[in-house]
């Protein structure tokens, strides 16, 4: 288990005179088995912050450490080892491997980590309520019972960080509370790193640190807590 | 609202700027296969038909005779006697240029007072001015079309050294006739009496022609005597087109399948542009677009590919047609037509089948997939489970299609004789053979799927091969259709290769074959066959004897008693065969001129007999490579004993056991001292003369079957580019949980290499299929010729080589972007 620190994060795309600014100077820490959201409108730059966490783009400039590695000084092997054994992925467009039956895409993870499935699946495929669905194909399922493959496969190989991208943008009400609850229940369970990204102001009652974001700057970085809120419609947006 | 539909159509092709180029490189080599191929035929018969006319002109009708030609007198006594006034005599011969070019030309000897109403291009007066007079008065004057003598680098008043059965004549140019059409290629025109003095045909005439109607021709028929016969003209020129329409047949089809693989690649293509849509389509037909406006979009997107490859495509064919007419002709003058030198002739026709093949086939390829991405049901897009779904229905009704497809042609060919249901049957074994080509997709998945439980990276590469299989499926079935045609026509070339050889070992029985310019005596011959060393000599004898159904070649072979000829009797038994040949009328016929005349042992053949036709007994039929024409085999004896002709083409010496052979060769050349122009030649050599021929008439199937080959390739390579290139999201995401870039190129490279891999394997079948086919049923119906099976492991590996190496390739752009792709940006869409 390792902390996330990064100083003076900026992205931007395009040369001077033409640049576009979408990250601006962000820094943070991010404490081992935190859950951390980050908020912000359309386009301020929050889905940025976690790729350039989860290694999934460079800054332009500033640093991102994970437990005092600097990600800069991987090259795309090293960042892509550290992102198969360190990291989990859920995007709002849940992204599941359309060619793939629900139980092969979450062995994808172990089989690039080299671990055998051992009851994984199985198991796994009944924390997240889809037991039995297992050779289905992902088109065949809802868009919430995907979301959850999508968890499932982002824990399934046991990383230390989950970074969560919009998960219930595509969901409604019910499914987006199912969702986030689970996400929260097994990170917590497993002492994992969640950091989520969401328009959902009402999923702030169940962080520990709130990163708000506004305009590629961040504008508030203030301790959370489930006493701030309940559930996915408690809260005001 | 349409222009704005266009406008997102056009949109779409541009934000594909690479699949949109390859479709249209699709198209235009589709394009320019059949422009050229077409061109070149055009050209080659035109060059066929312009030369046979030119020695022809406006004759109706013409007298002949046996193997030494007509008396001069008889021209005299139509004239005069029977009163035909629009009769020229002919005399023509095959001449050589004297320098070391040994360009062959015809030397035509015309009576340039008879020439008129004939119009031949260099015979009237009005055409040669002022050299009329000197062509009649010297015995060593040529004229020649302006054509030829620019290829000659002659002008009037040049000598000329030739060379007329050995020996040298010094000729001079006395006119260069305007020939806009290059009628003239490969003539040199002298006076009746000095062609006849040149060629040692004094007092002897090759043909009389005629200008009189039927009646008039059946009336003088009558009135001739002795060898004479009055036949149409035109028969000889049909017989010579016709024999060589197989030929072109032959080069058509094989045009037509680098053209049906072309259009698969083209569906695949355009099919590629509906599935691509269906979202954007989804969105449209929900905001109230009309399918007809969704399909005349996507048909509009498809008509603009098809201009454009069409029009690159023109430009392409005219090019490759100028390098393929070079081959075209090669094979007509090797096998068909000595004198038939051309260049390209464009042709309209050419144009329009180019057109069609490019506008309506792009058309007609994309209106299938159209009408179905039209038929979207108005929301976003149909889900990828039910477009499967639908094409592994599809798949397994069109395996069950396919299978009715291959045994209707089948039965097409096996109940029907000609060359075109044949050829009918062929295209529905290759249109059967691609609709199944899905459904081997499925079957091999089926077989690999179990293999792949708990593999999901080895499961990865299974089903995006076999589970997008409304991409994969036409894509694979067009490679598969053209490695077939790589792998069939590769096996049909060596099957008939090593028929050739077998042929060549039996049938060049003797160890020396000596020829000259000039004919040979059976003295020569005697005295040879006296020389030590020499076992026994055989006399032959090769003649063209005109008849109504075109010149029928006769090969008089002359053997010591108790042997037989060497020759490959397929029918009836040998031993029945050679005894009836030993009768006085019984002739062998090769199997072409059987197949061609239609005969069967038992059956009898008429022929010119001293003007009228005199039955032979078709004895048996032999194998014969030697040409499509064929041949009638008369035993020496019989033939002198039925026409005036004492002359030998070429002797062949049988060496006794253990002689030494250089010693005989030198005896050989020494008793052939005197005889001009004499050659003694190696049966070896023959034999390695015999295979270069051989090769350089299948030049131009070879670069066809490279040809399809390369359609294949390219459209392969842009049917799975475009299919990896649809993938990147999927591969971002991949990229994001952890798969590195070699993982994920070796995974792009798996999924190419297995469709590759599959595509290669069901063309195996499909190839040898289509080599079976060409092997016994095509040659067999175009030529009459028979051969045996030659299937080598080379041309079927190289095939599959072709198939796995195309889709490799075709992964490597695809690998090469998704190893480079923004995950952040990759992860948002496309």
């Amino acid at each position: 288990m390792a902390d996330i620190a990064f100083e003076s994060l900026s992205r931007w795309y395009g040369e001077m005179p033409w640049r576009r600014v979408v990250l601006d100077g962000v820094s943070g820490h991010i404490r081992a088995g935190e859950f951390v959201v980050v908020v912000g409108r359309s386009g301020s730059g929050k889905s940025t912050l976690l790729n350039l966490l989860g290694g999934l783009d460079r800054p332009s400039q500033g640093v991102v450490r994970i437990g005092g590695t600097d990600l800069a000084g991987l090259g795309d092997r090293e960042l892509t080892a550290l992102r198969r054994h360190r990291m989990g992925f859920v995007f709002q467009a849940y992204n599941l491997i359309p060619t793939l039956s629900v139980a092969d895409n979450l062995r994808l993870p172990l089989s690039l980590n080299g671990m055998d499935d051992d009851g994984r699946v199985g198991d796994w495929l009944e924390r997240v309520g889809l037991e039995g669905r297992g050779e289905d194909w992902p088109d065949r399922l809802s868009g919430g019972e995907q979301q959850r493959v999508a968890i499932a496969r982002a824990l399934i190989h046991e990383p230390d960080f989950i970074l969560a991208d919009e998960p219930t943008g595509n969901l409604d009400l019910e499914n987006a509370e199912r969702v986030v609850s689970l996400l929260d229940a097994l990170c917590r369970a497993e002492q994992r790193t969640l950091i989520m990204v969401t328009h959902a102001r009402e999923v702030v009652g169940l962080a520990d640190q709130l990163l708000t974001i506004r305009e590629g700057r961040l504008v508030e970085a203030a301790e959370a807590g489930p006493a701030g809120g309940s559930g996915i419609g408690a809260a005001a947006p | 609202m349409t222009g704005l539909l266009g406008r997102i159509g056009r949109a779409d092709l541009r934000r594909h700027p690479l699949q949109t180029g390859l479709a249209m490189l699709g198209v235009a080599i589709a394009v320019a296969v059949v422009v050229a191929v077409d061109l070149a035929n055009h050209s080659a018969r035109e060059a066929m038909r312009v030369s046979l006319e030119s020695v022809t002109g406006r004759a109706t009708h013409q007298v002949v005779a046996g193997p030494g030609g007509v008396d001069e007198a008889l021209y005299t006594r139509l004239r005069t006697e029977l009163g035909v006034r629009q009769a020229a005599p002919v005399v023509q011969g095959g001449v050589t240029l004297g320098d070391d070019r040994r360009r062959p030309l015809t030397l035509l000897g015309l009576d340039a007072f008879a020439e008129g109403p004939f119009q031949r291009p260099l015979g009237g007066g009005d055409a040669l001015g002022d050299a009329f007079n000197t062509l009649l008065l010297r015995d060593d004057a040529v004229a020649l079309g302006r054509g030829e003598a620019r290829r000659l680098g002659v002008t009037t008043g040049d000598p000329l050294e030739l060379r007329i059965n050995g020996r040298p004549h010094a000729v001079t140019v006395v006119a260069v006739v305007d020939d806009p059409d290059d009628q003239s290629r490969g003539l040199l025109l002298a006076d009746i009496a000095a062609a006849q003095s040149l060629l040692g045909k004094t007092g002897r005439l090759d043909r009389i022609d005629l200008i009189v109607d039927d009646a008039r021709a059946e009336a003088l028929a009558a009135q001739l005597a002795g060898a004479a016969r009055i036949v149409p003209a035109a028969a000889s020129a049909q017989s010579v087109l016709q024999m060589s329409r197989a030929f072109h047949v032959n080069l058509t089809a094989l045009s037509l399948l680098a053209v049906v693989v072309g259009a698969f690649l083209v569906f695949n293509t355009l099919g590629f542009l509906g599935v691509r849509r269906r979202p954007t389509i989804g969105i449209l037909r929900a905001m109230g677009v009309q399918r007809r406006e969704i399909l005349l979009q996507i048909l509009g997107d498809a008509l603009l590919i098809g201009v454009v490859g069409t029009l690159i495509g023109l430009g392409l064919g005219f090019a490759l047609a100028h390098g393929l007419v070079g081959l075209v002709l090669q094979t007509v003058n090797d096998v068909y037509f000595e004198r038939a030198a051309g260049e390209l002739v464009l042709s309209p026709w050419s144009l329009a089948a180019g057109l069609l093949v490019g506008l309506v086939g792009s058309v007609g390829a994309a209106l299938a997939p159209a009408r179905e991405a039209a038929a979207t049901p108005p929301r976003a897009a149909l889900s990828r489970a039910d477009l499967e779904t639908r094409a592994r229905q599809l798949a397994r009704r069109g395996g069950w299609s396919g299978a009715v497809v291959v045994v209707l042609g089948g039965a097409v060919i096996a109940l029907s004789a000609g060359l075109v249901p044949a050829f009918i049957g062929l295209f529905a074994l290759i249109l059967g053979a691609a609709l199944l080509a899905p459904a081997v997709i499925l079957a091999v998945g089926g077989m690999l799927r179990p293999l792949m439980r708990g593999r999901p990276v080895g499961g990865l590469i299974v089903e995006g091969a076999v589970a997008s299989l409304s991409r994969t499926g036409v894509a694979v079935a067009a490679l598969s259709v053209a490695v077939a045609a790589v792998i069939g026509v590769a096996v049909m070339i060596a099957s008939f290769r090593a028929s050739v050889i077998d042929w060549l070992e039996g049938s060049l029985a003797a160890d020396f074959y000596i020829s000259a310019p000039a004919e040979l005596t059976d003295a020569q011959g005697d005295r040879l066959a006296d020389l030590a060393g020499v076992d026994f000599v055989s006399r032959s004898q090769w003649v063209d004897l005109a008849t109504a159904d075109g010149p029928v070649t006769v090969w008089a072979l002359g053997l010591p008693a108790g042997e037989s000829p060497e020759v490959d009797i397929r029918h009836p038994a040998v031993d029945t065969a050679l005894e009836q040949y030993a009768n006085d009328r019984a002739v062998l016929v090769s199997e072409s001129f059987a197949a061609r005349r239609g005969l069967a042992p038992g059956d009898t053949l008429g022929l010119p007999v001293d003007g009228r036709l005199v039955d032979f007994d078709v004895a048996g039929i032999y194998r014969d490579y030697a040409s499509p024409t064929g041949a009638v085999l008369m035993r020496r004896g019989l033939y002198l004993d039925r026409y005036d002709d004492t002359g030998l083409a070429g002797i062949g010496v049988h060496a006794g056991d253990n002689v030494e052979r250089a010693g005989l060769i030198r005896r050989l050349e020494s008793a052939l001292g005197g005889v001009p122009g004499a050659r003694v030649t190696d049966n070896a050599a023959v034999f390695e003369q015999s295979l270069v021929i051989f090769d350089r008439t299948f030049a131009i199937t070879e670069v066809l079957r490279w040809l399809a080959g390369l359609v294949a390739f390219v459209g392969v390579v842009s049917a799975l580019m475009a299919l990896q290139l649809d993938r990147l999201r999927e591969f971002a995401v991949l990229r994001a949980i952890g798969l590195g870039r070699g993982g994920l190129a070796g995974l792009v490279g798996g999924q190419s290499g297995l469709l590759g891999l599959i595509a290669g394997l069901w063309a195996i079948p499909l190839g040898i299929a289509l080599a079976a086919l060409l092997v016994f049923v095509i040659n067999r119906r175009a030529y009459g010729w028979t051969m045996g099976f030659e299937l080598q492991a080379g041309p079927v590996l190289e095939g599959v080589a072709l198939a796995v190496i195309a889709a490799l390739l075709a992964a490597l752009y695809p690998a090469w972007r998704a190893a480079r792709l923004r995950l952040a940006e990759g992860l948002k869409g496309e």
